[in-house]
């Protein structure tokens, strides 16, 4: 096992793209999650300790700040890395990613490629 | 596009349907089963999904089980295990026709969430390939705007080439003029021939302006495996990229193609502005070269002719646009006047400096005691020692004594004419070659008298090989013919040359003149005793 990745948007389209751009990962032996909304992230979280997360920053009930900034307050969760994904051309993202703790950003349209070298860094996996 | 040996995978059910969703509708169907466990298996009998029904009522199945294959049009996926616990007494054999067609029921469901999944994953599959071009478009918006420097453009797109689809090798092409030119190369020598080879028949593969996929024998060289695509701007093609894998791996795919046609065009106008710029760049580069050269050139002009008694001199130069490397000269030696033309054989800059450099010469060369033919002799050997390869200069050097005795030197130029006031005209041949071709070369001299009214004039061939708009050239004989009636009419030196001059402007009808105009006109003005000089070879 190489880890746990957890995949975490609420636009279903989105979160299929994210899943088949990063399943070649499950060859690697990383476990995929994934979670359609902040709340259901955040207890994902909790209960699976995943090594790394992509979050999505425009959810309802819990946007990615608030899970970001959950996480990152929470030391029994300092092991997971939040990578942030945010709108092209939203600089102002980035600052309130950077208040929240946020690891790293990747912009949408993300460019898959970038997106799975970005996961298998992060976890270690070539 | 040519698209050989796509191949074809079928997907494992695991990606089809994640185990969640699988177990969600073994779930839903489980109440069917009574104390039954439900599987869904992959072909290697790895067990995806699992959901036992504990016996709520009604008759448990027997005991036994029931398997039957999932399928996804023609390829089998997996398959459904039905697993019937211990047959209580009483109970119904699983085999029974309403446990079967609940069981197919299952299957045809499963079947047809795969068969939606697979079309969800193909839907998905080319968004992301959307998402890749989109995110390719601005990556090479970013990365390439960032310089436009046209030597490390190539690079950069071969970068940005290799990020979006994988290769072994890969080049990219630039047609110039003498034909085309790898201006960047990863993996491979950029002068390999089988490479080289790969290039030519990939582009041959490839209809105009569109990529191809090519495959080719693996006797063909190390790269079998070759993706082209055109650099564009707008319709017009100029070079390509090419990527290459070797034999016996992945063939490149038609995403790879449109993938690399997409980054084609877009590249191709940052590497064709690039190219537009530094030609820009270069002109204006010329262009101060140019006025440079005209500034050399015109500072190395005589500003004030020296005078002497007896001799009426009046000269005149105009340069052409490229700089042609005319000069003119005259100096006072004691009681005489030197009078040089010459005609730097090129243009530009280095015809300017050549220039400057002769004039030099052949005035360090002059004295009170040399001959023109010495003269000449000694600037030739000078400026065989000095010049680069391929400088040459003709000379026409003529010395005046008071009285009308003439001496000249003629170092391959046009020939100097000589008007007598009787309507009479001579012209002073060559008496040597062009000076900087040979160090051992010799100039000989002659001489020769002129009476009062006479006119000797020294020009370069710029004069006669104006052209007018229908392309003749102005010629010797048009030029002789106006100097002698001028002569004749008794025309002082500065009149001589106003009047040439406007007679050429008039035959080119305002052209631009191709090559620098150089007249120097030296009228005898007092005679000395013995009347006409005769001519004398020396």
């Amino acid at each position: 096992m190489s880890g746990t990745l957890l995949i975490v948007d609420d636009e279903p389209h989105i979160r299929t793209l994210l899943e088949q751009s990063l399943e070649e990962l499950e060859d690697a032996g990383v476990r995929l999650l994934s979670a359609v909304d902040g709340a259901e992230a955040l207890a994902t979280i909790r209960s699976e300790r995943p090594d790394v997360v992509f979050l999505d920053v425009m959810m309802p009930r819990l946007n990615g700040f608030d899970v970001c900034a959950a996480v990152k307050s929470d030391p029994r969760l300092s092991g997971v890395t939040v990578v942030l994904l945010t709108a092209k051309g939203q600089e102002v993202d980035r600052q309130r990613g950077d208040e929240v703790g946020a690891d790293l950003y990747l912009t949408k349209p993300f460019d898959p490629d970038d997106l799975l070298a970005t996961a298998e860094r992060l976890l270690g996996v070539h | 596009m040519v698209v050989t040996g796509e191949p074809s995978g079928v997907l494992p059910l695991r990606r089809l349907l994640p185990q969640r969703e699988l177990g969600e509708l073994l779930g839903a169907f489980a109440p069917l089963f009574p104390g039954a466990t439900l599987r869904v298996l992959d072909p290697a009998g790895v067990i995806l999904a699992e959901q036992r029904q504990e016996r709520l009522s009604g008759a448990p199945l027997n005991g036994g089980s029931w398997e039957g294959p999932l399928r996804l049009g023609a390829a089998t996926v997996g398959s459904l295990q039905v697993q019937a616990g211990a047959l209580p007494a009483g109970g119904e054999p699983l085999s029974t026709s309403s446990s079967t067609a609940a069981a197919a029921a299952l299957t045809a469901t499963l079947e047809h969430a795969l068969a939606g999944a697979a079309l969800r994953r193909q839907l998905a599959a080319e968004t992301l390939e959307r998402y890749r071009e989109v995110h390719l478009a601005y990556r090479l918006g970013e990365v390439l705007s960032a310089g436009l420097d046209p030597l490390r453009l190539p690079q950069r797109v071969l970068d940005e080439a290799l990020r979006v689809v994988r290769s072994a090798a890969a080049l990219v092409v630039l047609d110039e003029a003498d034909g085309p030119r790898v201006a960047a190369a990863v993996g491979v020598a950029p002068d390999d021939v089988s490479v080289l080879e790969a290039l030519r028949a990939a582009r041959l593969a490839a209809a105009p302006g569109r990529s191809a996929i090519q495959v080719a024998e693996p006797a063909a060289g190390e790269f079998a495996l070759r993706l082209w695509a055109p650099l564009r701007a707008g319709d017009r093609t100029f070079g390509g990229v090419l990527l290459l894998r070797p034999a016996g791996s992945e063939i490149f795919g038609a995403g790879d193609a449109k993938l690399l046609a997409a980054l084609g065009a877009q590249a191709g106008t940052y590497v064709d502005n690039a190219r537009l710029h530094q030609a820009a760049v270069e002109q204006a580069r010329l262009a101060r070269e140019l006025q440079l050269a005209h500034e050399v050139q015109a500072q190395l002009m005589p500003s004030d002719l020296p005078r002497v008694d007896g001799w009426d001199v009046a000269a005149w130069w105009s340069a052409a646009h490229e700089v042609g490397g005319d000069f003119y000269d005259v100096t006072r030696q004691g009681a005489r006047l030197d009078v040089t033309v010459a005609d730097v054989a090129d243009k530009g800059m280095a015809a300017a400096l050549f220039m400057a450099l002769s004039r030099s010469v052949v005035r360090a060369s002059a004295g009170e005691g040399r001959g023109p033919g010495e003269v000449l002799t000694r600037a030739n050997a000078l400026l065989c020692a000095d010049a680069s390869d391929g400088m040459f200069v003709t000379v026409a050097h003529a010395q005046l004594f008071p009285g009308g005795a003439v001496r000249y030197a003629n170092g391959g130029h046009a020939p100097p004419l000589v008007a007598r006031s009787d309507g009479s005209l001579e012209t002073l041949a060559r008496t040597g070659i062009l000076l900087g071709w040979d160090a051992a070369a010799n100039y000989g001299e002659a001489g020769l008298r002129l009476a009062p009214g006479d006119t000797l004039l020294l020009y370069t061939d710029g004069v006669t090989e104006a052209r007018s708009a229908a392309g003749e050239a102005y010629g010797e004989a048009r030029l002789e013919r106006l100097v002698r009636a001028l002569v004749q009419d008794g025309a002082p030196a500065g009149e001589l040359i106003a009047t040439i001059r406007a007679d050429v402007a008039t035959f080119v009808g305002g052209r631009e003149p191709f090559d620098d105009l150089t007249l120097l006109a030296a009228r005898c003005t007092v005679a000395c005793n013995g009347g006409h000089g005769g001519r004398s070879s020396g």
